[in-house]
């Protein structure tokens, strides 16, 4: 190799390297100060979602969480929360379902009936780039004043989220059950 | 001096209008028929590739002599990209309405053609105070044909204007007279193809009048040089006989 070249392949070298590191540490930098903003954004849209869905609920106590707990094992289910009026008044649950494809991501919170009924569906998230036209299309379908029937327009996600939602609250309502008969 | 400022305000006006990159150019249309749907999309958007174009560009010419020649383009690609990168956390953050209706359009800013165009075309070969210049008036301009869109879209397709809910920092307000008069179209993909096309046509209309205009002002001109010219002819010989 010529030495001139060496030299050459070098600088090039060098030069996308430091490049690299530099973007990398400055993107690092601002991710370090935002990430807790970020954080809390996302909590706050999620409990405002939450108080969409069920705006005479009082509280939504954490039913499941995939953070701390994995019992069930649910593919796209993250979170689900017990929308409840006072102590004992049950509305249902509301989960938090998030999927990624391809195209993008999609974080949904459901609010689900204790008579397996969709009562209504939030957007927290969709980095697709249709996203307007999806977020829409939920918005309209599910927004708790149609009766809600699944046709081949629904997202397939949210058919899984769906059945997976109804074998969680089969499970709460067998824990009501032994808890009220203990 | 009076050279270099009539320079200076040349580059700032040039993206504004007579090089518009949306409505001249056609570049950059993707997000333009994306976020036009309201008009604070459509601001949000603006100012987000401003802070983008300036950045880069700026970045850009200050680096230019440092980038070897065969790697230009990946090294444009790491500045313009840890740009948006940094914009994009920032308004998740600070603006999280703003990002939510964005959505993937602020990622999509590392392609936009103009921010590479002008980065290989202007900021490479230009002062930093030039290409800083040219940002400002490259991304008012964008700015500008956004902001046209979005008002024609909204007004037509929502019968008024709202403002305040998705750049909070504006205090809310919603003024829909004509909201029993909305067209939807206008709201939805197609009207925005629509509302480009029109907007265009307008464009090219203007143009070419002013163009057929300069034509027929020229051949006066000229029919103006022939007939003095032939008149003096005629004259001559009248004067050198009398």
């Amino acid at each position: 190799m010529k030495k001139e070249n060496l030299k050459l392949y070098l600088k090039t070298t060098f030069t996308l390297c430091i490049m690299a590191g530099v973007s990398a540490g400055v993107v690092g930098l601002v991710n370090y100060f935002t990430a807790p903003t970020i954080a809390t954004n996302s909590i706050l849209r999620e409990q405002n979602a939450c108080k969409d869905i069920y705006s005479s609920a009082t509280s939504f106590n954490e039913e499941y969480n995939t953070e701390t707990e994995n019992k069930y094992d649910f593919k796209y289910v993250e979170k689900a929360w017990r929308a409840l009026n006072g102590e004992s008044d049950f509305y249902g649950l509301v989960f938090r379902c998030s999927g990624k494809n391809i195209y993008g991501g999609i974080s949904l919170i459901i609010g689900y009936n204790k008579d397996y009924s969709v009562e209504k569906v939030e957007v927290v998230e969709n980095t697709e780039s249709f996203a307007t036209t999806v977020n829409h299309y939920i918005k309209t379908t599910y927004n708790g004043e149609t009766s809600v029937k699944f046709d081949d327009k629904v997202q397939l996600m949210l058919h899984v989220v769906l059945l997976m939602a109804q074998n969680l609250l089969d499970q709460c309502y067998s824990r009501q059950e032994v808890e009220q008969k203990k | 001096m009076a050279n270099n400022k009539h320079e200076h305000l040349k580059n700032l006006t040039r993206g504004i209008f007579i090089e518009n990159p949306l409505f001249v150019m056609i570049l950059g249309t993707c997000p333009a028929l994306a976020v036009t749907k309201s008009l604070e999309a459509a601001l949000g958007m603006s100012i987000l590739f401003m802070i983008t174009l300036i950045g880069s560009n700026v970045v850009i010419s200050l680096l230019k002599k440092l980038i070897p020649e065969a790697i230009k383009i990946p090294c444009y690609i790491v500045i313009i990209a840890s740009f948006v990168t940094v914009i994009k956390m920032l308004c998740e953050a600070f603006l999280p309405e703003l990002y939510s209706t964005l959505g993937v359009f602020i990622s999509l800013i590392v392609v936009n053609c103009i921010v590479l165009g002008r980065a290989e075309a202007f900021a490479n070969q230009n002062t930093v105070f030039d290409s800083f210049l040219d940002a400002i008036g490259m991304s008012l301009g964008y700015g500008l044909a956004l902001v046209i869109m979005a008002l024609i879209r909204e007004i037509l397709g929502t019968g008024g204007i709202t403002m305040g809910n998705i750049l909070t920092f504006i205090p809310y307000f919603s003024f829909v007279p004509l909201a029993s008069y909305k067209l939807q179209f206008f709201q939805m993909p197609a009207g925005a193809f629509l509302v480009l096309g029109l907007i265009l046509c307008v464009i090219a209309f203007y143009q070419n009048r002013k163009h057929e205009h300069q034509v027929v002002k020229e051949r006066l001109i000229k029919q103006e040089q022939a007939l003095l010219a032939a008149q003096n002819e005629n004259k001559a010989p009248n004067v050198e006989v009398k």
